[in-house]
């Protein structure tokens, strides 16, 4: 026989059993299910407004908060610059635009990758030289907006740079997957990344169509047509300006 | 006179204040990276970090918010003069180094010591520990200029790419992912428990 005692638990128990803890786990499920959800919708909404809308990429992304040095085409296509005749661009700022024959890339082109800044448009490294220096520049965007169509872009193709200090074409000499994951991969690039001539470097990740993280790369590699070149240096300057 | 010694001295200033900063990479500023690049030696191996660092450093210093001056190199110089004979003494000779000698924050204070001469400051985001273990690139080295503008953000690992992360990121799925099995565990050992409790 149960005492009143264990009645009166046994009813407490059967309260948090059948009003306390589901109320308590729906709550707990219902954060769950919206912070799990938020990372996949994001990209999910990205697709959908490429794939669905007339709108292209920029439009699906964050433009908002970017300082821009960029007004347009400078008209300069030749020549030698140095870091007085324009403003150098630093972190975060937006100080071009890049456009790709045969794909439908066509966005800004702002110094410095972070993920906020990856929302802003197609990124250069810091961590690589801005165009003009004579060395490798290294240009990436996410593959679900600015450059999901650069797998579209052959061999041959021409890439058009117009920063805020001179215009610059780059053709495309050669396409190809690199997997991060390995060891080494840094070897398949560095030397054209840090090499004593001036290549271009786009990358986006891949497969094209994948929203997952993935340690695959798709790279074009280009080569330098024509554009100023720009002396970073003081050191030197007097030679060059002699000529 | 007064007026006229006043307003000379104002007029100066204003001048100077017209003055923007030299942009491009100077003498002192390339002898920094220089000396980053070759000062520390060991078994006649020299150590430093990738091609990456400093041409970030050089965007750096190409831009009109720095331009190093004789003096400022100078104290620049001594502060690494410090940090290399530290990096010495602790035998910091493999990134793991770092982590047995407890030397992440001693190394933080010369970067920010050596920032500060230049009116910049520097601070970490993400986790510190990361960077000692160099398993997650999620530490990350911030600079701002002495306008609080960020000018330098990179990744403390040393040995990295500079690729960013171009695809959808699913770490905070995965995070949550975890944590739901955790609840739903939680929620299984409550059940069970008072399914016992209502046995007995």
């Amino acid at each position: 026989m149960r005492t009143n005692s264990e009645l009166n638990r046994s009813k407490k128990s059967y309260r948090g059993n059948f009003l306390i803890l589901p109320i308590v786990f729906l709550l707990i499920g219902y954060i769950l299910f919206f912070v799990c959800l938020t990372p996949v919708i994001d990209p999910l909404v990205s697709v959908y407004k490429l794939a669905f809308s007339n709108a292209n990429a920029s439009s699906a992304v964050d433009g908002t908060g970017t300082n821009s040095i960029f007004n347009g085409s400078t008209g300069v296509h030749s020549g030698l610059l140095t870091t007085d005749d324009f403003e150098f661009p630093t972190w975060g700022k937006l100080f071009g635009s890049i456009k790709v024959d045969n794909t439908e890339i066509d966005c800004d082109l702002i110094f410095g990758d972070s993920k906020d800044l990856l929302k802003k448009g197609a990124c250069m490294s810091m961590e690589s030289r801005i165009p003009g220096c004579g060395s490798g520049v290294l240009v990436g965007a996410h593959n679900n907006t600015y450059f999901h169509t650069l797998p579209d872009a052959q061999v041959g193709d021409l890439v058009h740079l117009e920063t805020n200090y001179g215009s610059f074409v780059y053709r495309i000499y050669e396409t190809k997957i690199i997997d991060t994951s390995k060891s080494g991969h840094a070897d398949e690039y560095f030397p054209e990344l840090y090499g004593d001539e001036e290549i271009l470097l786009l990358y986006t990740c891949w497969p094209i169509n994948t929203l997952a993280s993935t340690p695959n790369r798709y790279f074009a590699f280009c080569e330098f047509v024509s554009g100023p070149q720009v002396n970073i240096y003081e050191t030197g300057r007097e030679m060059n300006e002699n000529g | 006179m007064k007026k006229l010694a006043c307003l000379m001295v104002v007029a100066v200033l204003l001048v100077v204040t017209m003055i923007p900063a030299f942009a491009g990479v100077n003498d002192y500023e390339k002898k920094l990276t220089d000396y980053m690049k070759t000062a520390y030696v060991v078994d006649g191996e020299t150590i430093t970090v990738g091609n990456g660092f400093f041409t970030a450093l050089e965007n750096f210093f190409a831009s009109d918010s720095v331009d190093v001056t004789e003096a400022q190199y100078n104290d620049i110089m001594a502060i690494l003069g410090e940090a290399l004979k530290y990096c010495q003494s602790k035998k910091l000779v493999k990134i793991a180094d770092i982590k047995k000698q407890n030397a992440t924050n001693d190394l933080l204070n010369y970067a920010s010591r050596a920032l500060a001469v230049l009116g910049c400051t520097v601070s970490t985001d993400g986790h510190i520990a990361d960077a000692d273990d160099l398993k997650s690139s999620t530490a990350k080295l911030i600079v701002k200029d002495a306008s609080g503008n960020e000018v330098l953000n990179l990744y403390l690992e040393i040995v990295r790419t500079p690729l960013a992360k171009t695809g959808a990121d699913y770490t905070a799925a995965a995070a949550c992912g975890v944590a739901a099995v955790a609840v739903l565990a939680a929620a299984g050992v409550a059940v069970k428990k008072f399914r016992k409790d209502d046995e007995d």
